[in-house]
């Protein structure tokens, strides 16, 4: 699964410093970063990515929205819903690091987007979102307390299962 | 893989898979669960991957996964599922090679199988795109559209491609092997020259009727030592490229060399024997092939591979054309030979595309053109039948998807292999300092400059294909006072035009971060000293290499680590560079044909275990059965024996490994005893007997062939030299035996006799008898090529008793 938290200010995004960022992670823990990944050259696209073992973590600017995308690429233990909740702790946990090493830096605790990697298993459908969406929005609350999360369908069918989650005012 | 689909789409689409497709995918799927259970060694299973497309990445843990797309040509649906997969599972783009395959990066091994079910759901098959094998038929994209072509390639190449994929003669290479068509001589899409086998379209008149065929090159290639192909036949008859490349399929695999892999490559192979032995050796084999209905069916789908357009012919009316449009028409666009029509090339910067982007291109293509899109070897993608007076709407959309980049295969649009990002041979960042030309050159005032081209490999393999560029590098270093730095090898004045005609020359080595003012520096000397359409490369033969070093001695100069540290970091990169090479897997692992053939068995085994569980009797002796044979069969190779129908196979096997006691008698009987039953009378009892003797079976044929390795490895130990080597004997020699060879085939009689000298002395003498025809044609003169001495040829009746002496 994939999650993505928008920054409110794209313009305190400095691309060309991301690469040396990422480049501490590599350092601290080299036996969960691979390596990272320069996308820069790509319009609207990865942008920097920091491969790991698990998970990737990237400065991402699909579709011209720069954020912090998280992508985990091997499942927690657990239910679906406990599975969620890992996933958001962790998501959580490498926003509020990059928040505290580069403070210009902000995320939108406001919008996010959740996405199922699996068109398999997970199509986007309305069944398949009814399916997953009680244990998303219980994991929302646990991993964020927050106990009004709206969710939508993204319904453009070809894209993956995809969620908007938004936290009123 | 999930037991349940949710997808309804994919479901259907999963069912209507060809069973060709499906069996690969099945197999592939079982291999990787039972790798991942340890049951198949590492060595072999690596070979294995490749040999799907599965590629080990510089970074460990994940893979690197090339999809064959044969001559690069793609539907609309296939460009929507590779976006999908590669959003899901790896990291959102789609890379295009200049081997028109779509690579994906960071993949888990684990996601793999069903990336190619999803795959094969749209006929794409990643079978044989990495390994010693035929690798992705390429063709030149503007085929069929091309106003120079002698005819459209498009047919022969597809035809080719299927027919060589998985084919049984062809699975035996010593290295990799790569086909190219090209429509004709003059231009650079095809690049025959550089091929193993290059195919450039010719026709001549033959009783006032046009006939079409190629002239056929081979032994071409690049790498760290390129080679020109060698033309094997001026005109090859159409009907005959099929069975023409079995033929040179066959000679490379009897003659190509297969332990120095850096040796290994057809090209050497041609060189070694030159071109009219080579010939001669591709005729003969083409006179022992018996005749296959494929060859020639192909011909009648020639017309039927004809495209057509979407939209009617109309002319281009630029009146409303958004700015940057005339830049991109005059370097991305060229008139079809069909009026009205225009094919136009999409630049991908560094070959990459998203998913998003690759999504939305799917539904722009159908919106222009017909399933007419192809993938180039600059790395870009073609869109062919654009009626002209869309082209001004066509970019508009482009320009929505970020894609209205000009200069496609021009100065700017630097072609770059992975380097550093991703395999495992890279020395320098390739791709990071291709970014960066890319940005410094792709400004206006280039223009006049756009018809050079920049070529990046990152280490000398030259994946990136520096050879043939205009300006060319190779990753390299230098280590001064403890510290490396990041260096790019200089090749100059190679050239891509007449299918990649000439190659250039090394003038010495910059660091990394000089090379885009170097490369500056040296465009503003060709700008300003160049005669009236003097090309790059006279003008580099011009100046001689004393003047080109001149200019680069400007840049080549490495100041200390203290005084200059951006120089030790690579583009792209934050820290301080290191060499990380390791062990590239483009060569595949050297893995023996009878390996491969017992870890066959080996799965066969596994699916009848499965069959078992499910109570399906019947397939679990067949299963069983199929290992057994399949383990024989493996055995049988080593004496140069290729499989054919199972009762040759009970045959032989019972003489050269039964009666020899070489395999353990008891268990040799369970061959016999299956094939003798029917699967319909199976019950659970005999199933479950079938599959523990199969077991049994197949582990005395590992057995048998772990003892044959020991041997071997003892007899090529050098025995302790106590005295000087003896003196060839004189006068009367022993024979020391003799092989009865009558009715054996070529090459069979040859690879036996080979396996006997094998264990034989220099000096002593051995006595064959030989079939007349082919086989005396054939027997005495590779033997005399392997440097044996035929003392002797007596002719007995039908046979030959030939006296060889072992010489080498």
């Amino acid at each position: 699964m994939d999650m993505k938290l928008f920054v409110d200010d794209p313009a305190a995004v400095k691309w060309s410093e991301w690469t040396s960022y990422f480049t501490e992670w590599l350092k601290e823990s080299p036996d969960e970063w691979l390596d990272i990944a320069d996308y820069l050259h790509v319009p609207s696209g990865p942008g920097i990515l920091l491969v790991g073992k698990r998970c990737h973590v990237a400065m991402d600017n699909r579709r011209g929205q720069p954020g912090m995308l998280f992508s985990l690429r091997e499942p927690f233990a657990g239910s679906n819903r406990e599975r969620i909740v890992a996933f958001l702790r962790q998501l959580s946990e490498f926003a509020a690091r990059i928040e505290r090493d580069k403070p210009a830096v902000r995320f939108r605790r406001d919008l996010g987007e959740f996405a199922v990697n699996d068109r398999v298993g997970f199509p986007n459908t309305p069944e398949a979102f009814d399916a997953i969406a009680d244990d998303l929005r219980s994991a929302v609350q646990e991993a964020f307390g927050v106990d009004n999360a709206r969710l939508s369908r993204d319904e453009d069918r070809r894209q993956r299962l995809t969620v908007r989650v938004t936290v009123p005012g | 893989m999930p037991e349940a689909i949710a997808n309804q789409e994919l479901a259907e689409k999963f069912a209507r898979i060809p069973p060709e497709f499906a069996r690969h995918v099945e197999v592939f799927g079982i291999e990787v669960e039972r790798f991942r259970e340890g049951s198949v060694p590492e060595n072999v299973f690596t070979e294995f991957r490749l040999r799907h497309g599965v590629y080990g990445q510089r970074q460990d843990g994940v893979q690197m996964v090339r999809i064959k797309i044969p001559y690069g040509a793609l539907t609309a649906e296939q460009m929507e599922t590779l976006a999908d997969i590669a959003e899901e599972i790896a990291d959102g783009v789609c890379h295009v090679t200049t081997r028109q395959d779509i690579q994906l990066h960071f993949v888990k091994l684990a996601d793999t199988p069903m990336m190619m079910r999803r795959l094969a759901a749209v006929g794409i098959t990643t079978k044989e795109a990495c390994g010693n094998v035929v690798r992705n038929v390429t063709a030149c994209p503007e085929a069929g559209t091309c106003r120079d072509e002698a005819f459209d390639v498009t047919p022969y190449a597809h035809a080719l491609a299927y027919y060589l994929l998985g084919h049984p003669e062809l699975q035996n290479f010593g290295r990799k092997f790569k086909i190219a068509f090209s429509g004709c001589h003059d231009k650079p899409c095809g690049l025959a020259n550089m091929h193993d086998i290059g195919a450039v379209a010719v026709t001549r008149q033959e009783g006032g009727v046009t006939k079409r065929g190629f002239k056929l090159l081979v032994g071409g290639g690049l790498g760290a030592v390129p080679h020109q192909a060698k033309v094997l036949d001026d005109f090859l008859p159409e009907e005959e490229l099929l069975p023409t490349a079995i033929a040179i399929g066959r000679v490379f695999t009897q003659r190509g060399e297969r332990k120095l892999r850096m040796k290994a490559r057809l090209k050497f192979l041609v060189e070694k024997l030159g071109i009219e032995e080579f010939r001669r050796l591709v005729l003969e084999e083409r006179g022992k092939l018996e005749y296959d209905e494929r060859w020639s069916s192909y011909e009648n789908t020639v017309a039927e591979m004809t495209e057509e357009p979407l939209r009617p012919a109309s002319q281009l009316d630029a009146a409303d054309a958004p700015d940057g449009f005339a830049r991109w028409y005059q370097s991305n666009v060229s008139a079809q030979k069909d009026v009205g029509y225009a094919t136009v090339q999409i630049t991908l910067p560094l070959g990459d595309i998203t998913s998003d982007q690759l999504r939305d291109l799917a539904d722009v293509s159908r919106k222009y053109v017909k399933d007419t899109v192809r993938l180039t070897v600059p790395q870009n993608i073609l869109f062919r039948w654009v009626a002209e007076g869309d082209l001004v709407e066509l970019y508009r959309d482009l320009q929505t998807l970020e894609l209205p980049s000009p200069n496609a295969e021009g100065l700017s649009d630097v072609l770059a292999c992975p380097g550093t990002d991703s395999c495992k041979l890279g020395i320098a960042s390739s791709r990071g300092l291709a970014s960066e030309l890319r940005d410094q050159l792709s400004d206006p005032s280039f223009d006049d400059l756009s018809h050079l081209s920049i070529k990046i490999s990152g280490c000398p393999n030259s994946c990136g294909q520096h050879h043939i560029a205009d300006i060319g590098f190779f990753g390299s270093s230098k280590r001064q006072a403890g510290h490396v730095a990041p260096h790019f090898q200089v090749v100059l004045g190679g050239q891509q035009a007449g299918n990649a005609k000439s190659y250039g020359l090394a003038v010495g080595k910059v660091p990394s971060k000089n090379a885009p003012s170097f490369v500056k520096r040296l465009l503003d000397e060709y700008r300003s000293r160049k005669t009236d359409g003097e090309a790059f490369s006279d003008f580099v033969a011009r100046l001689g290499k004393e003047q080109i070093k001149s200019i680069l001695n400007e840049y080549d100069a490495l100041p200390s680590f203290e005084e200059r540290p951006d120089l030790y970091v690579d583009w792209g990169h934050a820290r301080e560079f290191s060499l990380q090479t390791g062990t590239g897997e483009c060569a595949g692992e050297l893995v023996e044909l009878v390996q491969f053939m017992l870890t066959d068995a080996d799965r066969w085994l596994y699916e009848s275990s499965l069959h078992l569980e499910k109570e399906a009797y019947g397939q679990t002796a067949q299963l069983a059965l199929q290992a057994m044979v399949r383990a024989a069969d493996a055995l049988l190779t080593t004496h140069g024996i290729q499989p054919r129908k199972p009762e040759d196979t009970l045959r032989d096997f019972q003489h050269l490994f039964v009666e020899s006691a070489r395999f353990y008698g008891p268990f040799a009987e369970f061959i016999g005893k299956w094939m003798a039953h029917s699967p319909s009378d199976m019950n659970e009892e005999r199933a479950r007997f079938a599959l523990e003797e199969a077991t049994l079976f197949v582990e005395e044929a590992h057995g048998v062939y772990g003892r044959m390795q020991i041997q071997e490895q003892a007899q090529e130990r050098p025995a302790p030299r106590t005295q000087e080597p003896a003196p060839a004997p004189e006068g009367v020699q022993e024979i020391v035996d003799s092989l009865d060879l009558k009715g054996v085939e070529c090459p069979y009689n040859y690879v036996r006799t080979k396996l006997r000298l094998e264990e034989m002395e220099i000096g002593q003498l051995l006595e064959i008898t030989i079939d007349d025809g082919e086989p005396i044609r054939n027997v005495p003169a590779s033997l005399r090529n392997d440097g044996q001495a035929i003392l002797d040829t007596k002719k007995i009746g039908k046979h030959f008793r030939l006296l060889i002496r072992k010489d080498a």
